[in-house]
């Protein structure tokens, strides 16, 4: 027993040693001088269980896109989607992808979080109908149930999408189905969905065999937000800015492989995480690629006037107090350097 | 003589009630301290470090959360302790009725006893979220998450004790002339009780988790609701108040079973009592 165990102990230990060595041929950058510095290993949490959206993560992994900026990078699903600022803030994580209200929110609760990519450049959250249900407009919603997943975000971003046609959120009934929110639309329990991906979510409503309604929030009167952005703490910005400059780098390569060939990607995603649904990716990565795509040809890069805009509603919809210093809630330094 | 006893008795009676008292807060005294500890440590190890709010807020901050969000506290709390008390009464209703049956006939005891023990591992958490497609999403779903986490400490302990009647005793009252009905009521039952006892107190421990499992997975109040709603919000405070607020309920409901049993068992605490004394 005691043999064992420390066998147990010694082959954990040369694990590490092992795959550095593995890694390092098998990179195809050339290894220049700066490229040998090691970094401790860095730690990556997802938003959600893995989905296309994450393909150019995985891309820059499979492709040694970060073994080629010395990263040796894990990248895994939240315990909880509802901590990931905080495991980021706390050092748990190095990176997290999460959505622009959770920087604000988080900084405004002091949590030191920052946002260096806009990876989707516009909002993927809609609202979400049975096509049979008559229900194609926010103005069709009064007096019917709204499925929602219980995230505080949801509900003003309704109520905005309501008051752009003389509703408000009083004249609809909010019900918190959890996520499961597309098994409480097609079986009936509600009439409508909110905080479901319009990438996503509809596919597999459609493969269940019910074609949906969908209205895109920034069609009404909510402003053009970025929906989930990468993040990471002041403290990484601080003190490892090579690191950072690094991964978002990668990460860029990988996001721009993606871009270039979407169903490549999804096909990837497939096979180093073979959980995910093609049947959903396969279409929904055509939907989701152009919005990785910036207008000023930089992926990731995000626009002050959006990031104010997008403050002074949250906080003329009480989910901030103030809109607070928006400036430093994220950082184009690192996109602008990764190109 | 008679004088003596006319001036002492007044502060020797207050002395012993206040030994009495005494005495009867003393197996509290320990884990009080214990927890007064607990929370000096941790006020002083987050003023000391200066750990930020949203990490860990210091026991103040929850304290000050709780006062101040007290009307919110409250209603979620009633919310929940409804889940609790109607998921129990179904739990109990369906425990001592199982347990009833499983204990009188051999068939039931082969063909659902197994079974009772096998619904035990199915993971609750994965079942919720189906609850609600089943069943909606109103009250009822976290109702039967309570009712199947608290039901089985129940059945399985009263049938322990249902079966820990003596042979030989059932033997006796019947050559005596009891029914069937009698054995069940003057032994069977009174040697069960105990049992069933430990089953509830076990039940209703646990209620409160299952509650929140229950509220996890989708509601629209109660003190899960509000714990999973001011997690995004970075309210650690909030959470921990929720928690606060949830053992509180539990320890209290446990407390409410211990004397709902002293006041149906009586003859079950003077034996214990009994029983203590000869091993001093």
């Amino acid at each position: 027993m005691n043999r064992f165990f420390v066998t147990l102990v010694l082959a954990l230990g040369l694990l590490p040693l092992l795959a550095a060595c593995g890694s390092s041929p098998g990179a195809p950058a050339p290894q220049t001088e700066a490229k040998v510095t090691s970094f401790p290993p860095v730690s990556v949490v997802l938003d959600w269980f893995p989905w296309s959206n994450h393909a150019g993560l995985f891309i820059a992994k499979d492709r040694g896109y970060f073994a080629a900026e010395g990263l040796d990078v894990d990248i895994h699903p939240p315990a909880d989607p509802a901590t990931i600022l905080q495991t980021v803030a706390a050092g748990r994580d190095d990176f997290g992808i999460n959505y622009q209200t959770g920087v604000l929110i988080a900084r405004q609760e002091g949590v030191p979080v920052v946002s260096i990519a806009a990876i989707v450049q516009h909002p993927l959250n809609s609202v979400m109908t049975l096509k049979d249900s008559g229900i194609v407009e926010p103005k069709d919603l009064a007096g019917k149930t709204v499925g929602w997943p219980g995230i505080p975000d949801n509900e003003p971003l309704l109520d905005t999408m309501l008051k752009s046609q003389g509703l408000s959120l009083s004249d609809v009934e909010m019900v918190n189905v959890g996520f499961d929110l597309v098994p409480a639309l097609i079986g009936g329990k509600v009439d409508a969905i909110v905080g479901a991906y319009w990438v996503h979510e509809s596919i597999s409503a459609v493969n269940q065999g019910f074609p949906v309604n969908i209205m895109r929030m920034e069609q009404y009167g909510v402003p053009d937000f970025y929906e989930l952005v990468l993040v990471t703490n002041e403290e990484k910005i601080k003190e490892n800015p090579e690191m950072v400059r690094r991964f978002v780098r990668a990460a860029t390569r990988g996001y721009q492989d993606a871009i270039a060939d979407p169903q490549g990607a999804v096909e990837l995603l497939k096979r180093v995480r073979p959980e995910v649904d093609l049947a959903i990716e396969s279409p929904g990565v055509d939907m989701l690629a152009p919005l990785w795509d910036t207008d000023q040809g930089v992926f990731g890069w995000q626009d002050e006037a959006r990031w104010v805009e997008f403050a002074a509603w949250m906080s003329e919809n009480g989910l901030l107090s103030g809109t607070g210093d928006v400036s430093a809630a994220f950082d184009n330094s690192f996109v602008a350097a990764g190109q | 003589m008679s004088n003596q006893a006319g001036e002492n008795p007044a502060p020797g009676k207050i002395g012993s009630k206040v030994g009495s008292i005494m005495s009867k807060l003393r197996p509290w005294l320990a884990p009080v301290m214990i927890l007064v500890g607990i929370v000096v440590l941790w006020e002083l190890w987050v003023k000391v470090w200066n750990i930020p709010k949203w990490q860990l807020p210091s026991p103040s901050e929850i304290a000050k959360e709780l006062s101040a969000s007290r009307s919110l506290l409250m209603g979620h709390t009633l919310v929940t302790l409804e889940e609790i008390v109607l998921g129990f009464i179904a739990a109990l209703a369906a425990g001592l009725l199982l347990a009833t049956g499983i204990a009188y006939s051999r068939i039931l005891e082969r063909s659902v006893y197994p079974l009772v023990i096998a619904s035990q591992t199915v993971p609750i958490i994965a079942i919720a979220p189906l609850l609600l497609i089943w069943v909606g999403y109103g009250i009822a779903p976290k109702v039967i998450v309570v009712a199947l986490i608290c039901f089985y400490p129940i059945a399985v302990n009263t049938v322990d004790g249902l079966k820990a009647v003596d042979p030989d005793m059932v033997n006796m009252v019947k050559t005596l002339g009891a029914s069937r009905w009698q054995v069940f009521t003057k032994l069977q039952m009174p040697t069960a009780m105990p049992y069933m006892f430990s089953g509830i107190k076990v039940g209703i421990s646990v209620s409160v988790i299952a509650a929140v499992i229950g509220e996890w997975v989708g509601a629209s109040a109660g003190l899960g609701y509000l714990i999973t709603y001011s997690q995004p919000l970075f309210l650690t405070a909030r959470v921990f108040a929720a928690i606060v607020v949830l053992s509180a309920m539990g320890i209290s409901l446990f407390v409410l079973a211990s004397v709902v049993e002293r006041m149906m068992l009586p003859w079950h605490y003077t034996e214990k009592r009994a029983s203590s004394i000869e091993r001093i």
